[in-house]
């Protein structure tokens, strides 16, 4: 299940945290692997109030392009630890330029399919005013899902 | 003042290099015998009083380095002799027992084999208020030691103490202490005299770990901890009646600052509120920040008990104490939620909720208007639609789902306009009047005739 399905029902409210992890963010099934396909939509009723935005370990793909983060003015934290992000992502995520001093939580080895080893990404985060976070893949007993199976599987 | 920073500084370092060329000496044991002068310079450090302070000053402007390398250093060589004209033994009475009262029973008795002054000292049973019994752990035994140096409850310094309830004669004793703090409960109260009796003992309590429900318990030592073996008064925690525990209410115990029930599996905790650190990735953050948290992890208890049934068995005990935050927290077998929280007084002004591995109905979470953060993980929503058809087009039963869903979150948004923030981890739904039936089968809890069909 997504979690828009919940976000959605939750726009009415002034969200300031959203922390999601081992679900897609807003589609279903195969569809929530394309990334073209997923968006931010089901956050953008929060872009005005939210400060802390944690995906981590998302199942399927973050969207293609993150521009739509744009509308966040007052996001203070973005984690994206634990949820892939190809080369077009993270080229694509330079389109993103906070109006806050934003933290930044990637994983410590986003860089390693980058071709320049993440220096344009790094300089792009100093340029945009991003603290960047690179710290090692989770191990947080939050994220020891191994309990449900059928029955609930829908 | 500026003398006294810098021999507290000197101290310090004094403290710090001892520790570490022990330390390297793998010879932790002995030094945690023998820290009589860490613990002098430790209590210098944290007394208040003006005159202690004066007095502790001085004393330790005689201690010289000399004196203290010889105190260990004779100790490693397991050939510690405190000379008579030891500065040690120069310290008045007062003074010194103010330095022993640092020290555990093997601190104590590591002193007494320093000197025969000391021995004397001990033999008397002048010191014996600080360090007996061993740990705190009071039973029969270690009363009678007490007897016989004819040293009464009242001038124990004990503050962390251990005791079971089926003898009388333990409870009258531990009833006069005047110290304490921490108190490790290991079985059931069993009447209104047990009650009346350990009234004053625990109105001074911070803390209170009731293991009569555990068959172990926990001694802790400077250094060290031990595990023991006893035999539990009760099997299930809901079986317990509401006088088997002391009465945690605020008048009773107003000190209080933390209760903690642990038994096999189920375990609930009270705690004074703290502020939620929501953005934290602390998988404490939740157990630290108070309010009441209820764990339980045993397959083999949870199958023959009722979730629901335990975790409201335990509100009785709280009392009128107030919480915040409400964590419940299953382990590998799920509980279910069968009322709205709400409905309970003492949850109408939560503020954060946490649920891991429960399922329940989302109408369960309404009217909670102060709540600000939610955390669902591995939690199913259980919604009541029979008129959802699973045999129709995938998509259009996922339409249909979600509708189902925004609605029953929806119904919720007019409670929760407080809401702040939100934890969504692998949260699932369940559709169907007849899965729900199956589910709270399988989890193997009476539900009420009311969901049946």
């Amino acid at each position: 299940m997504p979690a828009s399905t919940f976000l959605d029902a939750l726009a009415p409210f002034t969200l300031t945290a959203i922390r999601i992890a081992r679900m897609p963010l807003d589609q279903w099934g195969d569809d929530a692997r394309d990334e073209k396909q997923v968006s931010y939509r089901s956050l953008l009723p929060f872009a005005r109030t939210l400060r802390f935005l944690s995906l981590r370990n998302i199942n399927g793909s973050l969207p293609a392009t993150f521009s739509a983060l744009n509308k966040f003015c007052s996001l203070e934290t973005l984690d994206l630890r634990g949820s892939p992000l190809s080369v077009n992502q993270l080229q694509a995520f330079q389109d993103f330029e906070p109006d806050l001093e934003l933290r930044l939580l990637l994983d410590s080895k986003f860089d390693k399919d980058l071709k320049d080893g993440g220096k344009a990404f790094r300089q792009y985060c100093v340029d945009v005013g991003i603290e960047l976070r690179q710290m090692a893949p989770l191990r947080s007993k939050f994220l020891d899902f191994t309990i449900w199976e059928d029955p609930f599987e829908l | 003042m500026a003398a006294q920073n810098d021999l507290s500084s000197e101290m310090s370092a004094r403290r710090t290099k001892r520790k570490f060329a022990v330390d390297e000496a793998g010879a932790s044991t002995k030094r945690s015998r023998l820290e009589l002068c860490a613990e002098l310079i430790q209590s210098a450090a944290c007394r208040s009083q003006d005159r202690d302070r004066k007095l502790f000053t001085a004393a330790l402007e005689r201690l010289d380095d000399r004196s203290v390398q010889e105190l260990h250093t004779g100790a490693d060589e397991k050939k510690l002799i405190v000379k008579a004209e030891s500065r040690l033994h120069k310290l008045p009475l007062g003074l010194l027992d103010q330095v022993v009262s640092f020290l555990d029973f093997t601190g104590v008795a590591a002193c007494s084999a320093l000197s025969v002054y000391f021995a004397e000292i001990l033999r008397n049973g002048r010191w014996f208020r600080h360090c007996w019994p061993p740990a705190g752990y009071f039973t029969a035994g270690a009363l009678n030691k007490l007897r016989s140096k004819r040293i009464r409850p009242e001038i124990l310094t004990c503050t962390d103490i251990t005791f079971d309830t089926d003898q009388a004669e333990v409870l009258e004793y531990v009833s006069k202490l005047r110290r304490v703090q921490h108190v490790q409960l290991l079985g059931t109260l069993q009447n209104s005299w047990e009650h009346t009796l350990l009234k004053p003992l625990f109105a001074q309590v911070a803390t209170v770990t009731f293991r009569g429900a555990d068959s172990e318990f926990v001694l802790q030592r400077p250094g060290q901890s031990g595990m023991m073996r006893h035999l539990p008064s009760v099997t299930l925690p809901h079986d317990m009646e509401l006088y088997h525990l002391p009465d945690l209410s605020i008048a009773s115990m107003p000190q209080l600052t933390a209760f903690n029930f642990s038994s096999e599996g189920f375990n609930w905790t009270w705690s004074s509120a703290k502020k939620l650190d929501f953005t934290s990735d602390n998988s404490n953050a939740w157990k630290d920040a108070g309010g009441l948290y209820i764990s339980d992890d045993d397959d083999e208890v949870a199958e023959r008990r009722d979730f629901m049934v335990a975790f409201q068995s335990v509100l009785p005990f709280l009392r009128n104490r107030p919480f915040e935050t409400l964590a419940l927290h299953c382990g590998s077998h799920p509980g279910t939620l069968l009322n709205t929280l709400s409905l309970f007084p003492q949850f109408r002004h939560l503020q954060n909720v946490s649920l891991v591995t429960i399922a329940f109905e989302p109408r369960f979470l309404a009217g909670l208007s102060n709540l600000t953060y939610l955390r669902l993980q591995e939690c199913v929503l259980l919604i009541n639609n029979p008129w959802l058809d699973p045999n129709q087009p995938l998509k259009q039963w996922i339409l249909e789902s979600q509708q189902c869903l925004q609605q029953a979150f929806s119904g919720l948004a007019e409670s929760w306009r407080k809401l702040a923030g939100i934890a969504l981890y692998d949260v699932r739904a369940h559709f169907e009047l007849d899965d729900l039936e199956y589910v709270l089968n399988h989890c193997c809890i009476d539900y009420p005739l009311s969901l049946q069909r």
